[in-house]
């Protein structure tokens, strides 16, 4: 299966573990990835604030940019996600907005978790495996804005999705219940209400705990950058300790499919996945 | 749901009927109010959004009560609101409101409006967002963290330096 690929600006920077985990991982499941070229920022939800206007063109952009290639994009960031989809809905209700945006063929945007559960899905991936992770318990958490506000793929739940479970269960692992799974991580908050946004991270991170899971499943940047990068300093806000390693979906499939921790980038994880790899035998990243 | 059911026949003929007349002429008398914030006026006041908002307890006022005074017609009361600097924009009420009302939607249409009239500044982070944008087209996040930050002490300042230099380590800033 061939995508045109939007790595977004966190996959360039602090996210470029998910882009090294992605890449790696995406021959071996037999998906060709081809990076949109001159691609441009989304807005995420700052440019939203300021002019809705301005945000839809910031989107679409990118999304006239691909249009002749007739090819599916796939977004590994649910914020980037969201938006182009949103740009797409409102296409699709507005009449004649599609000609002023020059996007008189609009193609579909896809998140990554909708690429690998939805059209891979879980027993393709199964047979590809080489290395089940038996044995190790995995919380999924969706965050946001992969699940709202639009439906994965338009039939996922949006109150109870499981496609993460499918995954999950895919390579072996166990799937926790997770009542917190589609909790705010509090990012983008972050630079505005640190405070509030730790507080929210400290509340998932609290509430996974309870399970004693060997890690977290993610399938957004941000979530990763609060519950990893900041872990620390929402343990320090809230005065526990949390110490729970925090992955990314391809970094756990990766593993499953035979792929070295150093291939998946698990050795540029902020919080140490060391007991996870002990647990595996798998040795350092 | 059998119509015997006590109230249940009152509920969706009664009052559900007399609030969709109501959102009618609301809907008439409400001509000064932006369109984007228009849905505001069909909110019956029921608290969901609220309820399942992950940063209500935080501020003054809910979305809720962001609502209500949009149906006042009190657009600057409800441009000012605190709560509109600490919405994460997580969709749990959008998907929720039982009256289809886009709550989310209509708080960010209430920002926009309320920074448009003056009545609320952006903040660093939200001006160097913008900035960064215009300029490159892209994001650095090292730079949009640092610039945001600058002329203020982060709440835990030895944890931030803490992970600066591993992520710098790690090769995830630039």
């Amino acid at each position: 299966m061939r995508y045109l690929y939007y790595p977004g600006c966190s996959l360039k920077g602090t996210a470029r573990d998910y882009e090294e985990s992605l890449l790696a991982v995406a021959p071996a499941l037999g998906m060709e990835l081809q990076e949109v070229e001159g691609w441009r920022c989304c807005g995420a939800s700052a440019a939203r604030a300021k002019d809705r206007k301005w945000a839809v063109s910031l989107s679409a952009a990118t999304l006239a940019r691909t249009q002749d290639l007739g090819m599916e994009i796939l977004m590994p960031c649910s914020s980037c996600y969201a938006n182009h989809l949103r740009v797409l809905t409102d296409l699709e209700k507005e009449g004649g907005l599609g000609a002023r945006l020059g996007l008189a063929r609009p193609p579909r945007v896809k998140h990554l978790l909708e690429v690998l559960a939805l059209d891979l899905g879980e027993e393709a991936i199964k047979e590809r495996v080489v290395r089940p992770l038996e044995g190790l318990r995995v919380l999924p958490y969706y965050g946001c804005l992969v699940a709202r506000p639009f439906p994965m793929g338009g039939k996922e739940s949006l109150e109870n999705p499981y496609s993460l479970e499918k995954l999950i269960r895919a390579s072996g692992a166990s799937p926790l219940s997770y009542p917190e799974k589609l909790d705010c991580c509090g990012g983008p908050l972050l630079f505005s209400r640190e405070r509030v946004a730790l507080r929210l991270a400290a509340g998932i991170l609290r509430e996974a705990k309870r399970p004693s899971p060997d890690c977290i499943l993610v399938v957004c940047p941000l979530c990763h950058l609060m519950l990893d990068a900041k872990q620390r300093a929402a343990s320090r806000e809230s005065k526990e300790d949390f110490r729970i390693p925090v992955l990314y979906v391809t970094q756990l499939l990766g593993l499953a499919l035979g792929l070295s921790p150093r291939k998946l980038s698990l050795h540029r994880l902020i919080t140490s996945p060391a007991p996870l790899l002990a647990k595996l035998a798998l040795g350092r990243a | 749901m059998p119509r015997s059911f006590p109230g249940y026949g009152w509920h969706r003929e009664g009052v559900m009927s007399r609030v969709d007349e109501m959102d009618q002429e609301m809907m008439g008398q409400r001509e000064g109010l932006p369109e984007e914030l228009l849905p505001a006026i069909r909110c019956v006041q029921c608290g969901k959004c609220s309820s399942g908002c992950p940063v209500a307890f935080d501020t003054a006022h809910t979305p809720r009560k962001v609502i209500r005074l949009l149906q006042r017609g009190w657009l600057e009361e409800a441009g000012r609101s605190p709560f509109l600097g600490f919405c994460a924009q997580c969709q749990a009420c959008t998907v929720r409101c039982p009256r289809g009302v886009q709550v989310s939607e209509v708080l960010l249409a209430l920002l926009r409006f309320a920074r448009a009239k003056g009545w609320v500044r952006p903040d660093g982070f939200h001006r160097s967002f913008e900035e960064m944008i215009r300029q490159r087209g892209r994001i650095n996040e090292l730079r949009l963290g640092l610039i945001s930050q600058a002329g203020r002490l982060p709440s835990h300042p030895l944890e931030d330096l803490l992970l600066l230099v591993k992520m710098l380590l790690r090769g995830k800033l630039p």
